[in-house]
């Protein structure tokens, strides 16, 4: 290996190990100091004790027990996104097959509504549903966080562009063999398409697990709230314990960090063959 | 049909049906639990939010959070991915850690920061500051510092979502054909060269696309500051849908609020046009 | 025991493009019918008009004199072997094969022993475990024979099996399919663009050319007895040498003109002046081989030309010359054996003018009444 290259890598490494530092640093303070007793969290968030675990102490978790029910919030933030998620995947799955490969009238039209759609974010309607779902008597429920969220037209995009990628030989292999269209599907075409799935969970499972603004504006107890807006509250509720809220920040965001691990290699082929990167 | 049938009644039912309920409602008095009648009031709502102080604020900070967060956050992204794609070792490692913040929920993120940004000597980043001006840095308290609640909104915001890009760009970037970087290799093209006329262009396409994606996402900006800062101080840091949820929700002004998502939905329509526009051009 | 019929059968697409138009094609029990062309020429599109992938724009398709256009393809009976083999990359062979007759919702006893028989038949035995991922090329394309087979359909496809494949195993598995097919005696239709391959395997061949059938003979026919100038062109390797010309008359027989001379049209079975009288002084099209020229040789008719590039293959020479004066880009001949030429040289070349095939200012050949009706 020539000198030249051997210092690129050098630097590279240290270009590396710097920026890690930065993006990680934050999650280490976390990290620690939700092992750390209340008082000391503040204190040394200026020095490197800041990231050194020194001590391995859980009271703060139990605190967080002790304080709010986390165990319901865990609950809904898991019913309210795995239902999203998996409902997600079958309604927009199938509508995404449907463009991409089905005939049928009305599907051009249908789809260019579709694409414009997909510039609309939620917050753009946000004030108008739930005006709507307010008329439904849909307030302070699961259903209100749910339902709205499953068709989704970034999904259907998503789907859309890998089924296109599919080679169409499989599928006339397939109805020449005698399967229909939802078994050429079921059979043929989602165990072909792991990805796109793990691309589309990944995606909506993230912007799911953080919704803020839709339960912030249509729940108001705490039956049905999930941790985003639990933390938020958690965090004014008195006493200021850093300590705890660091636990519960911890709690939060492990299984989105396990979903994502466990994904991960499924999610990068993903944005690869899915049309996300443009 | 019948397999788009669920996903057409949903989006119909939860996008498209709001969305034409906005613009109707953008041009009436509605108010909840107000006593008058509910009025055709035409532009009113407009003119009223055009002359408001805080409203005009509020659209100038979320420029200024697009202007800055966009290139920054996109630069870094980019840097980010270009050092990921030499064969190094650990390259998985430095990706997940990178792609980490992304999988915080914006209202955790916005929690662990008001910590970072804590005033006083003691505060991480003032401490961090100071240890690398030798002490000369003066200690601040960031969030209610008008002039620089703003910027450490925007940090924060960059933290969280260079990760996702960089993702997506080196994606773009390990879909570049080896064999062109071979070719210009052998016509004498150096490093530098070889990725002014090769790795851009190539990237282009992904480079309009997470830029378009993150200039919608600064348009959104909500939950930090909701968190964070509350708008303040004085207005500082609000922005359209920090306002649009204040109308809508605090004051109960339906109308307003959805007069301010209209506007909203016209600023991300027109950034996407001028994507389109610029993607297009690529591929003449 | 089935035999397909494609009665005056048209395609148009969506777009507007015209695939196939008066297709009329008959294609007997347990015959292997080869359809070839150039790309684009509509041989796909028929194929898959037969397997139900594309809907008849107009005419009828039979098979055994019953009407199928409107059945849908798990109806009609018919397995395919794809260009790309179409194998499903989640299924190891063993499912592969058994998934059709799932379909057919047969007992597993009998899925096990039809995968049994397929599977000694291609000697795809030792593989069924394999994924398609850990199979070599030719091994694909026996595993879709073999799904192919498993169903016992009425009728087989093939689209372009071997295109794949490197020459030599395509020559090999060429082989095996034709064994394959006089064993099984299914009624086959096989598309290819390779008028090798069509000449090889073909029992009948149906030549096609923007979406018209041109001709349909035995291969032997459709060297010695092209319909057309585009059959004539497109037929053997390299094919027919076409020019633009005319004919005379001269005192003893008929002349042709070829690269500024005039030479005799032989008279035999293929030629007499009666039948050729409306063509004097007429344009008309000539062919020759590139198989009718030697260089130098005792008959009366002779040419000097200039050589322009030279081919060898070792057992023949392929000899370019350039006839662009006299309105063809250039001729092939073919020469046993290698001797030196240089290029640049003339060339002296006798014609072997019994070989010469006419053709009218539409491209239609110019035969005698018993020669067409041999055909």
């Amino acid at each position: 290996m020539s000198w030249r290259r051997l210092v690129s890598m050098g630097l590279s490494y240290a270009a590396l190990l710097l920026l890690a530092f930065l993006f990680v640093s934050p999650i280490l303070l976390m990290l620690t100091g939700s092992m750390k007793a209340d008082a000391r969290v503040l204190v040394e968030a200026g020095s490197f004790r800041a990231f050194l675990p020194l001590d391995v102490d859980l009271q703060n978790y139990r605190d967080v027990f002790a304080r709010v029910d986390f165990g319901r919030y865990l609950f809904n933030s898991l019913y309210i996104t795995g239902m999203v998620v998996l409902a997600g995947l079958v309604v927009n799955s199938l509508a995404g097959y449907a463009f991409a490969r089905l005939a049928w009238r009305g599907r051009r039209v249908l789809f260019g509504l579709v694409l414009a759609i997909l510039i609309l974010p939620l917050e753009a309607i946000a004030v108008p549903l739930f005006y709507q779902v307010t008329l439904f008597g849909w307030r302070d429920t699961y259903l209100v966080q749910i339902v709205p969220f499953i068709a989704n037209a970034f999904s259907i995009y998503l789907f859309y562009t890998f089924f296109l990628g599919l080679p169409r030989e499989l599928e006339e292999a397939a109805r020449l063999d005698g399967a229909g269209v939802l078994r050429t599907f079921i059979a043929i075409i989602v165990p072909n398409s792991k990805p796109v799935f793990a691309t589309v969970a990944i995606l909506s499972f993230l912007s799911q697990w953080g919704v803020f603004l839709w339960p912030l504006m249509v729940t108001s107890g705490e039956a049905v709230r999930p941790l985003p807006l639990a933390i938020a509250t958690f965090y004014t509720l008195p006493p200021l314990q850093w300590g705890d809220i660091f636990a519960f920040g911890v709690m939060m965001v492990l299984p989105i960090l396990l979903v994502f691990l466990f994904f991960q290699r499924w999610f990068i082929r993903g944005v690869v063959a899915t049309g996300i990167k443009g | 049909m019948l397999f788009a049938l669920p996903a057409l009644a949903g989006l119909l039912m939860f996008v498209a049906i709001p969305f034409l309920l906005a613009i109707g409602l953008a041009f009436t008095n509605l108010r909840l639990g107000s006593p008058l009648p509910l009025e055709f009031v035409g532009l009113t709502q407009f003119l009223r939010l055009f002359a408001d102080d805080a409203f005009a604020r509020a659209l100038l900070n979320n420029l200024l959070f697009t202007l800055v967060v966009v290139p920054v956050q996109t630069l870094l992204a980019l840097a980010l991915a270009l050092l990921l794609n030499q064969p190094l070792k650990g390259r998985a490692l430095f990706r997940t850690l990178f792609f980490m913040p992304v999988v915080f929920p914006l209202a955790l993120v916005s929690v662990v920061w008001i910590l970072i940004y804590a005033p006083g000597p003691n505060g991480m980043l003032n401490s961090f500051l100071q240890l690398i001006t030798l002490g000369e840095w003066q200690p601040r308290d960031f969030l209610h510092d008008p002039w620089l609640a703003l910027p450490a909104i925007m940090l924060t915001s960059i933290w969280q979502g260079a990760g996702f890009q960089m993702v997506i760009l080196l994606a773009g970037l390990q879909s570049i054909p080896e064999e062109l970087y071979e070719a210009a290799r052998i016509d004498g093209a150096g490093r530098w060269q070889r990725f002014w006329y090769i790795t851009l262009p190539q990237l282009r396409n992904t480079l309009v696309f997470v830029m378009l994606v993150t200039t919608i996402l600064a348009f959104r900006l909500f939950e930090q500051v909701q968190i964070m800062t509350r708008g303040g101080p004085r207005h500082a840091t609000t922005t359209i849908m920090y306002e649009a949820v204040q109308a809508a929700f605090s004051r109960q002004q339906v109308a307003r609020g959805a007069a301010i998502t209209v506007i909203f939905f016209l600023l991300v329509l027109l950034v996407t046009l001028l994507q389109r526009r610029i993607a297009r051009e690529e591929r003449l | 025991m089935a035999s397909v019929t494609y009665k005056q059968i048209s395609k148009r697409f969506a777009d507007g493009t015209t695939a196939l138009a008066d297709f009329n094609l008959q294609v007997n029990d347990g015959e292997l019918m080869v359809l070839v062309g150039p790309s684009g020429c509509g041989k796909s599109t028929a194929l898959r008009l037969l397997a139900g992938l594309e809907s008849v724009s107009n005419g009828e398709l039979l098979i055994n004199d019953a009407v199928i256009n409107d059945l849908t393809p798990q109806q009609r009976n018919i397995a395919m072997v794809f260009q790309n083999y179409a194998l499903y990359p989640h299924m190891s062979v063993r499912r592969n094969l058994a998934f059709p007759l799932r379909m057919l919702k047969l007992p597993p006893e009998e899925i096990a022993r039809r995968i049994a028989w397929a599977a000694e038949l291609l000697q795809l035995t030792e593989l069924l475990e394999r994924m398609p991922k850990q199979l070599s090329g030719g091994q694909r394309q026996r595993v879709a024979m073999g799904r192919a087979i498993v169903r016992e359909p009425r009728v087989f496809l093939m689209d372009e099996p071997l295109s794949n494949l490197d020459a030599k195993l395509r020559v090999r598995i060429r082989t095996e399919i034709s064994a394959l097919q006089r064993h099984l005696k299914i009624t086959t239709l096989y598309v290819t663009h390779d008028q090798v391959e069509a000449m090889t395997l073909g029992q009948r061949v149906a030549v096609m050319n923007s979406g018209r059938l041109q001709q349909v003979a035995v291969p032997q026919l459709l060297y010695e007895r092209p319909a057309n100038i585009f059959v004539a062109g497109f037929i053997g390797s390299p094919g027919m040498n076409v020019f633009a010309s005319r004919l005379q008359k001269q005192a003893s027989a008929l002349a042709f003109e070829f690269a500024g001379q005039w030479l005799e049209v032989p008279r035999n079975q293929r030629f007499n002046p009666e039948m050729l009288a409306p063509y004097v002084d007429q344009p008309v099209y000539v062919g020759l081989r590139p198989e009718a020229f030697e260089p130098t040789g005792s008959s009366e008719a002779q040419v000097e030309l200039t050589l322009t590039a030279v081919e060898a293959l070792g057992h023949e020479q392929l000899l370019y010359f350039d006839l662009s004066q006299v309105s063809a880009p250039n001729m092939i001949v073919r020469l046993q054996g290698s001797s030196a030429f240089t290029i640049g040289d003339k060339i002296p070349l006798a014609l072997h003018t019994t070989e010469l095939y006419l053709f009218d200012k539409m491209g239609k050949a110019i035969y005698t009444r018993a020669e067409k009706e041999k055909r």
